[in-house]
């Protein structure tokens, strides 16, 4: 609150009111959930094999859909925020469409296109490539949610960074390519992690999509919010336990992405 | 001939015809939006001309001519640009910026290093070769900046306004590197400062709305200049008129009485005045008469502008005939201080 009243001169009290009910909306929840843990049994509740599986594979498939978006959503943000072609409006809203779709949607979209009756599904059935309901099924749905991520927050930084260093490094004899990798993709670096590691939350926390697509086997697909979801049912200890640890790792990515963003943003602005 | 360059772009009504000889700098001038920094563009490849073509060494840059359509992308061009802004890649230190060039072209990193060097010793900034551009003030940035165009060793080097963002205590540092370090090189360079030219430029060009209004060796331009922004930037009065048997008649209509000049009765004609050699009211035959728009302060003397004329005179005339802005008066020359020539 000191710091706050240092540097809130000119905002009318009732907007600090209304803030401080806000926040309290946001962490109450949080705590109510706390002090349901039953801190006794935390240690073995968290560490039972189905956890420990469902959280290992949470981890492993969201480093991978992470993986993913950078390869696809890199060059996508590129070329939204740095080409300009017919429809380009309309790649732009739909590659955000995964951002307000139900994710159950996507998940029966993705189960359409990659199951085994699906639009791809049976000629990738013949190559013996079965993705329905397996780990890569879970890695493709969280894929299909986190992209706009970053996506998103790429594109706007090299909308806003302009191509005015690009054109530099081209009259130095530099290569579209090597322009990309030595210039551009340095220069939006704060970007791209912030979007890595938002991907990487909305990766982590993807629940709908998944159940749809890939189902809920233990160590296969069962990932961790599946896992929490199935044990409200059957043990709410469990269950109130691993969302803590959800909420534990939640944080520790803000805390990342905030300072991958920050020094370097600094730094940016210093030279510019 | 080192470029030859002609170029067209209706959406920014230009139309310039350039050439260049090896080894030589010309410098552009003009006035805002006179088409400057897009002729850079062009050469530099960042812009697309609608006609013309342009070849520098015998290689094609571009060429839009009849049917044809040849296009070298700017980073097969060897073409480098300096701009107003250092544009330092600000995540490299000062050292990997200058050998970015030789790097990409597929020099090894310790080569491209000791180029790096060398150019950051020509323009006194080896002293700064670890640090990161932020921590350069804007004159070293430029510096650096100057290395790093030449590192490429380029065949075309395009300055655009290099001395612009610069601090006055700054510039002539720059200005005295890039006068050593451009000898014997091809080089265009944009500027609005007369002392950019007169340094730096074998030749000066000058645009006004997308054309070539004049052109010529630095001297001669300043001396006999052919439009008003050349006027200007030499600080001298130009009328623009007709040869006439007793000197010449000016667009305006003013008679004015010359004492030499070269030119056919009837050729187009421009005559010079500087503003030192007008009085006010004096006795001279060459008369321009009418109301003070302006006075404003010139070292030590007070320039009084009527229209387009300028005259320079001692505070202590100013205090004298009670001159300010309103008054009528008649400013005069003696006919042998008009320098006039042809046009044609």
């Amino acid at each position: 609150m000191t710091r706050l009243r240092a540097t809130s001169g000119p905002v009318p009290r009732w907007v600090i009111a209304v803030a401080i009910v806000g926040g309290v909306f946001v962490l109450l929840p949080l705590a109510a959930m706390a002090t349901r843990v039953n801190w006794g049994q935390f240690g073995a509740l968290v560490s039972s094999p189905s956890s420990v599986a469902a959280l290992l594979l949470s981890l492993r498939t969201s480093l991978a859909a992470t993986a993913l978006c950078f390869v696809l959503g890199v060059p996508m943000a590129v070329v939204v925020g740095r080409t300009r072609f017919a429809g380009q409006r309309i790649l732009r809203s739909l590659v955000l469409l995964p951002l307000v779709l139900p994710p159950v949607v996507g998940g029966i979209a993705l189960l359409y296109t990659f199951g085994r009756q699906g639009l791809l599904g049976s000629t990738l059935s013949i190559l013996g490539v079965d993705i329905a309901f397996s780990t890569t099924a879970v890695v493709l749905a969280q894929t299909f949610v986190a992209l706009p991520f970053l996506v998103l927050s790429l594109e706007g930084a090299l909308r806003t960074a302009g191509t005015r260093y690009e054109e530099v490094a081209a009259t130095l004899g530099a290569r579209p390519t090597t322009v990309l990798w030595r210039v551009t993709l340095p220069l939006v670096l704060p970007a791209v992690l912030s979007g890595a590691v938002l991907s990487f939350a909305r990766a982590l926390g993807e629940f709908g999509a998944t159940l749809t697509f890939a189902g809920s086997l233990q160590g296969v697909t069962r990932t961790l919010p599946l896992e929490i979801y199935l044990q409200r049912e059957t043990d709410p200890d469990a269950a109130v336990a691993l969302a803590l640890v959800l909420v534990a790792v939640a944080v520790v990515v803000i805390g990342i992405a905030q300072r991958v963003a920050d020094p370097l943003s600094l730094r940016r602005q210093g030279s510019l | 001939m080192s470029l030859s360059f002609s170029a067209a772009l209706s959406a920014r009504s230009l139309e310039v015809d350039l050439e260049l000889a090896g080894g030589e700098t010309v410098a552009i001038l003009g006035p805002n939006g006179a088409g400057k920094s897009t002729t850079i563009g062009i050469l530099a490849g960042l812009l697309r001309p609608d006609t013309g073509f342009a070849t520098l060494d015998g290689r094609s840059l571009f060429d839009f001519r009849g049917g044809t359509h040849k296009w070298m992308p700017p980073h097969a061009r060897n073409v480098s640009l300096l701009a107003q802004d250092p544009l330092l890649f600000p995540h490299l230190t000062v050292r990997e910026n200058v050998a970015f060039g030789p790097r990409s072209a597929g020099v090894s990193r310790a080569r491209a290093h000791a180029t790096a060097d060398h150019w950051l010793d020509e323009v006194e900034a080896s002293s700064l070769a670890g640090r990161k551009p932020a921590e350069l003030s804007g004159g070293e940035a430029q510096r650096v900046a100057v290395a790093r165009a030449l590192a490429t060793d380029p065949r075309l080097l395009l300055l655009d306004e290099p001395m612009a963002a610069l601090d006055v205590t700054v510039a002539p540092l720059v200005r005295r590197v890039l006068r050593r370090v451009l000898h014997g090189r091809t080089v265009v360079i944009v500027t609005h400062d007369i002392l950019d030219a007169l340094v730096l430029a074998d030749r000066v060009i000058v645009l006004n709305e997308g054309r070539i209004v004049d052109a010529g060796p630095t001297r001669e331009v300043l001396e006999r200049p052919r439009s008003r922004f050349a006027a200007d930037l030499a600080g001298l009065n130009l009328l623009l008129g007709t040869r006439t048997a007793t000197g010449m008649v000016t667009h305006d209509g003013d008679q004015v009485a010359v004492t030499d000049g070269v030119a056919p009765i009837g050729a187009r004609v421009a005559a010079v005045i500087r503003p030192t050699a007008m009085t006010v009211g004096g006795a001279g035959s060459v008369r321009f008469e009418g109301t003070i728009t302006d006075l404003e302060p010139r070292g030590d003397l007070i320039r009084i502008r009527v229209g387009t004329i300028a005259a320079d005179v001692t505070p202590s005339v100013v205090a004298d005939l009670d001159l300010a802005p309103g008054h009528r008066v008649a400013l005069t020359a003696e006919p042998r201080d008009v320098t006039m020539y042809s046009l044609d």
